[in-house]
């Protein structure tokens, strides 16, 4: 059996690669080499090249840890051989877009930290920063170079009924996920060589040497080549693959805390001739860890006296402490008005129309029209404490009525965006399935954005869950020219 | 590079050597005694004897066993010293130190980890096969070091680990090996000993890979003298303990704070150059290889003190207010030789 584009069901909602013409389905023009390469494969082929791509999954040992109450699994990373495409001319609007957004975010902190401009001239509520989980006080009164906080931001993009790209989330504190986009193409291409010869796909691979790049230009010392450290929580942690994965591919040492000491004020790393100054730090642990002085005391991960030697500007952060006062959920609804604030310009990419709970008013429609609803709590991550409220149970539904009442601020609402799909292989055939797409920007002296990003998709049929950490899986994702 | 960094390197290498000189060891041992006469004492408890766990094994399987063995040094993960032991613990050295080895270490043992994952316990036809292939494995390791890693702080520990392990495999098929063949040979009768001699030596050499340098070197028929003396002071021959200590000392020069290990390393040196290793004894031998065992595991322990972060964790943890974790190094990098020499 071969897959027979025609039958393809692309009708309900907005699928990257097949259109639908008088009840048929047709590949769109991006994506026709890739679906007649497909359709010539029979099921024989088809679960041949399926099987390679688990098997260089399983050599190149791309893996993701799950927290189970049984303690941590390590699992092969889910990936789908059809890759999602994306022409060009649709991505360039896209990149102008999350280069906008970044430079305003990082506005916004820095100006939030320091004159807090935006509150002076009601745009931005006194209030919702006062019970901001992720406002540091600590960050007051510092300015990073280049009035960056967010160096790394992923921005989770999707696309409604029309196609039309919206910003459903930034994460400015440790977004994950670059390292998967990398072995994704890897990947594909091993399995499809013949797909790269004849056309033009953005390649990516040179995530690692902007990264690089945006890391050495905040080094308190200007030298050619800094001492540049990525700071992982350790081997347990669900990201351990891909914070060796980047200090691998930038060629910088991957440390954990126990191997960083701070000593007047500077920074240094316990290598086998003593200590090395360190420069600048790619943490990927949270804030509240990263120094038992300042945060959470207990925290084994973090490093003693790591937050005064950055507040006196003698090794830099990436991201700063702080940044995630602007990803928060709530805050987030502010972002367009941030970027017309700070850039003078209208958003290039639109926020999902959101409900602030804090609004009375909106509130009110909120908890009347929950079950038409997606309920967001501001502090949360991963697809975790978040209401799906046409497919949550009435039980479910006025829980999160109570917690909405009992905590406004905490709480957002969005109405539920039929995310566009895209093929996956399944047993013999090609089934369509929901996704988001994120891309990763680069900020110091320049902005870079990565052409294309990652994306997640959900592999149960009609889920709208990506999370790899609920059941999500991955796709490559091709920019053609 | 890291302290930590380069703990793990050190013992990545001891434990690929280990898999390796392990899985070779086994496979001349099964063909060894498919060709001695019915009857002869030697035995699967020998392959036992030369990693030094006979009280392990005895714990939990009741006799020396063809069987029994060979899951124990092959595919038993609750034994430290057994073949997929140390190539899971290699693994996870290599996983946590990829950031600055070639690229293609990691795709090699991640590759053999899981075929041996697959295939837990091989059968007895099988058996050749799978040594064969964690030995083809290991040295493809060694190789892409060898021709692709830059000579680094970290090729120097790397360095380190592989010739400490070469030394002590030697010195172990020398002293377990060759006593017990002596004594084994002792009690059969002299014309199976004359019979079976040099196919017994011949058996210590291919052990260790040695066998075909040792024709090139030595011209007479293989005999224990010849055998002893090449394996111990050859200048040319890599896993020859000489040699090894020559590799030693080479690596140890190019680290800093060097003075302590090479101290060590000269001291055995001086030992074997000393001997006079005409017509030796195998109590005598024990005696030697026992001092040089010794030793090495001084060696060992002044390289951690010296260089790696779990020594200068408990130094340092006493005058700090926040004692840092590390219990993660015990679990791979190292510590895990459960039998230390007895």
């Amino acid at each position: 059996m071969q897959i027979d584009w025609s039958q393809y069901p692309s009708d309900r909602f907005y699928d990257e690669l097949i259109a639908q013409h008088n009840g048929q389905g047709m590949p769109r023009d991006s994506a026709q080499k890739l679906c007649r390469l497909l359709s010539s494969l029979d099921s024989k082929q088809l679960a041949e090249r399926k099987l390679a791509a688990e098997l260089a999954i399983k050599t190149l040992g791309i893996s993701f840890t799950v927290y189970t109450e049984a303690g941590n699994i390590d699992r092969d990373w889910p990936y789908d051989l059809i890759p999602r495409i994306i022409p060009y001319n649709d991505w360039h609007r896209i990149h102008i877009g999350l280069e906008q957004r970044l430079k305003a975010l990082n506005l916004f902190i820095t100006d939030i930290y320091n004159d807090q401009k935006i509150i002076k001239d009601k745009i931005f509520p006194a209030e919702i920063l006062a019970k901001s989980k992720n406002f540091r006080p600590e960050c007051q009164g510092i300015k990073p170079l280049f009035d960056t906080w967010a160096h790394i931001c992923g921005t989770d993009l999707i696309r409604d009924e029309a196609g039309q790209f919206f910003v459903l989330e930034d994460n400015l504190r440790v977004p994950s996920g670059v390292s998967y986009m990398m072995e994704n193409r890897k990947i594909t291409k091993r399995i499809f060589p013949e797909m790269f010869e004849d056309q033009d796909i953005l390649p990516i691979a040179d995530y690692p040497a902007h990264l690089f790049d945006t890391l050495a230009a905040i080094s308190p010392r200007p030298l050619d080549y800094p001492e540049i450290v990525v700071l992982t929580p350790g081997i347990y942690n669900s990201a351990y693959f891909e914070h060796s994965y980047l200090a691998q591919q930038m060629g910088v040492e991957l440390v954990e805390g126990s191997d960083l000491v701070v000593e007047n004020d500077f920074v240094y790393m316990r290598s086998v001739d003593g200590l090395t100054r360190v420069d600048v730090i790619y943490r990927r642990i949270d804030d509240l860890f990263l120094d038992p002085l300042a945060f959470n005391k207990d925290s084994l991960l973090g490093v003693p006296g790591l937050m005064r030697a950055w507040q006196k500007g003698n090794v830099a952060l990436a991201n700063a402490p702080g940044a995630g006062v602007a990803d928060d959920k709530v805050v987030y609804t502010f972002v367009p008005n941030m970027i017309r604030y700070y850039l003078n310009e209208e958003p290039v990419i639109e926020n999902v129309p959101s409900y602030l709970c804090m609004d009375p008013k909106q509130c009110e429609h909120v908890l009347s029209n929950i079950d038409k609803l997606v309920v967001k709590p501001a502090n949360e991550s991963g697809g975790y404490g978040m209401l799906i409220g046409p497919q949550a149970s009435k039980a479910e539904q006025d829980d999160f009525k109570a917690r909405i009442k009992a905590d406004p601020r905490n709480y957002m609402a969005q109405p539920l965006v039929s995310l566009s799909t895209a093929p996956i292989l399944t047993h013999d055939n090609a089934e369509p399935r929901h996704l988001d797409l994120r891309p990763f920007t680069l900020q110091a002296r320049e902005t870079k954005v990565t052409a294309g990003g990652l994306t997640r998709v959900a592999m149960q049929k009609g889920s709208f869950v990506v999370n790899s950490s609920q059941g999500g899986g991955s796709k490559d994702t091709w920019i053609v020219r | 590079m890291l302290a930590r960094v380069a703990e793990r390197l050190y013992w990545m290498a001891r434990y690929v050597e280990r898999a390796e000189s392990l899985s070779r060891m086994l496979i001349v041992h099964t063909n060894m005694i498919l060709d001695l006469p019915k009857g002869s004492q030697l035995s699967w408890q020998t392959a036992i004897e030369i990693t030094g766990n006979e009280l392990d094994y005895l714990e939990r399987y009741d006799q020396f066993s063809e069987s029994g063995v060979m899951q124990y040094l092959i595919s038993d993960i609750d034994n430290q010293a057994s073949i997929a032991s140390n190539l899971r613990m290699a693994r996870e050295n290599i996983r946590t130190s990829r950031e600055v080895v070639p690229a293609d270490l990691w795709e090699i043992i991640n590759q053999l980890y899981l075929s041996i994952r697959q295939n837990q316990a091989p059968a007895r036809s099988d058996r050749y096969h799978y040594l064969q292939d964690v030995v083809n494995n290991c040295q493809r390791l060694t190789g892409v070091i060898d021709g692709c890693m830059s000579r680094n702080i970290g090729y120097q520990f790397i360095e380190l680990g592989r010739n400490i392990e070469r030394t002590d495999m030697t010195t172990r098929i020398i002293d377990t090996g060759v006593s017990r063949l002596l004594s084994d040979v002792g009690q059969l009768d002299t014309p199976i000993i004359e019979r079976y001699e040099s196919l017994l030596w011949m058996s210590v050499l291919q052990s260790l890979s040695a066998y075909q340098m040792y024709r090139l070197s030595v011209a007479d028929r293989v005999n224990s003298d010849d055998v002893i003396q090449f394996l111990l002071v050859d200048d040319n021959f890599p896993r020859s303990v000489l040699f090894c200590l020559y590799e030693l000392e080479r690596a140890i020069s190019g680290l800093s704070k060097n003075e302590d290990s090479l101290r060590t390393v000269v001291a055995i040196k001086r030992l074997i150059l000393n001997q006079d290793l005409e017509d030796v004894q195998s109590a005598y031998l024990h005696d030697l290889v026992d001092k040089i065992q010794a030793e090495l595991a001084q060696l060992g322990n002044t390289i951690s003190e010296t260089w790696f972060l779990s020594s200068i964790e408990q130094t340092q943890t006493q005058s700090e207010e926040y004692p840092v974790p590390g219990s993660y190094q015990s679990q791979t990098a190292g510590n895990s030789r459960q039998s230390q020499i007895t």
